[in-house]
């Protein structure tokens, strides 16, 4: 129970099991995934995609750790981990990798000192361009 | 290229190989060298392999280990092996039915299809991976799903 607890304070954002959610996230610190997520994530913190989560998403994060069902490009300035649960379709690019046995791969990768530095730069997403308010009719 | 220096097995100690082509387990005296598959009748491969310098060929097939050191260079259009243990470089593509370990210092360029992989900080990979039950399938003794 008490680890339970250090676990969930470790994350400062939970996505429940019974959550979905369609578009982009950023966060600084940490942010665990039990649910189902589709889009992009773009962050300096850290991701983990818990046994039961399902992540559909292009990913950049400082590290990642995937337990679960994870697809999409996938990013890691610091590192990637892959647990003994995990199944990840897709590309990755990291200076270290971590494929613990049991774990199930399947994309392009690159691994090295540089490679997260070398990546041309994703363009930012665009903030919803503001409606102009309605001029009061003269 | 030369085979590691170990113990001189005794003459009636067994080992388990799988073999390359068909897949299936098979007893072999731990001296044997090469012999031919009892199901398929392909030969094959079993001594190990250590390669400490450079080394270019069109494959290279044993049921053993592969190592390569830190001095070695390998170029290869396919290695297909029990077990690859990488320190140095490595260009080509692998198929191993077990473990492949890429140890610090290692680079790898190339397709790899194994059962696990094992990626010591340090090392350098690209290509295209298949790890697990998506490559090779432990539960059927490591054969190569097609």
């Amino acid at each position: 129970m008490a680890e339970a607890n250090t676990q969930q304070q470790d994350y400062a954002t939970i996505i429940g099991p019974d959550v979905r959610i369609k578009g982009s996230m950023s966060f600084e610190k940490a942010v665990k995934i039990q649910g189902q997520f589709q889009g992009d994530i773009n962050t300096s913190g850290r991701l983990l995609v818990a046994r039961e989560g399902k992540l559909e998403a292009d990913v950049e994060a400082s590290v990642i750790v995937v337990e679960g069902d994870a697809k999409g490009a996938l990013v890691a300035t610091d590192r990637l981990e892959l647990k003994p649960t995990a199944h990840l379709e897709g590309d990755v690019r990291t200076p270290r990798l971590m494929i613990e046995t049991g774990a199930i791969f399947s994309g392009h990768v690159s691994v090295g000192p540089d490679v997260a530095k070398d990546r041309t730069p994703r363009p930012a997403a665009k903030p919803a361009a503001a409606k102009p308010e309605p001029q009061p009719a003269r | 290229m030369k085979p590691p220096a170990k113990s001189s097995p005794r003459a009636d100690e067994q080992i388990t190989i799988v073999c390359l082509y068909c897949g299936r387990p098979q007893q072999v005296g731990s001296r044997a060298m090469s012999l031919p598959c009892r199901f398929c009748s392909k030969n094959l491969r079993v001594e190990d392999y250590l390669i400490t310098g450079y080394e270019a060929r069109r494959v290279m097939e044993t049921c053993g280990t592969v190592t390569i050191e830190p001095t070695g260079n390998v170029v290869v259009s396919r290695i297909t092996c029990g077990r690859l243990i990488l320190r140095g470089r490595l260009k080509g593509n692998v198929v191993c039915r077990g473990p492949v370990v890429i140890e610090a210092g290692g680079d790898l360029r190339g397709d790899v299809t194994a059962a696990s992989i094992s990626i010591v900080p340090g090392a350098r990979l690209e290509g295209r991976y298949q790890i697990g039950a998506d490559g090779i399938d432990d539960s059927t003794g490591g054969r190569v799903r097609n």
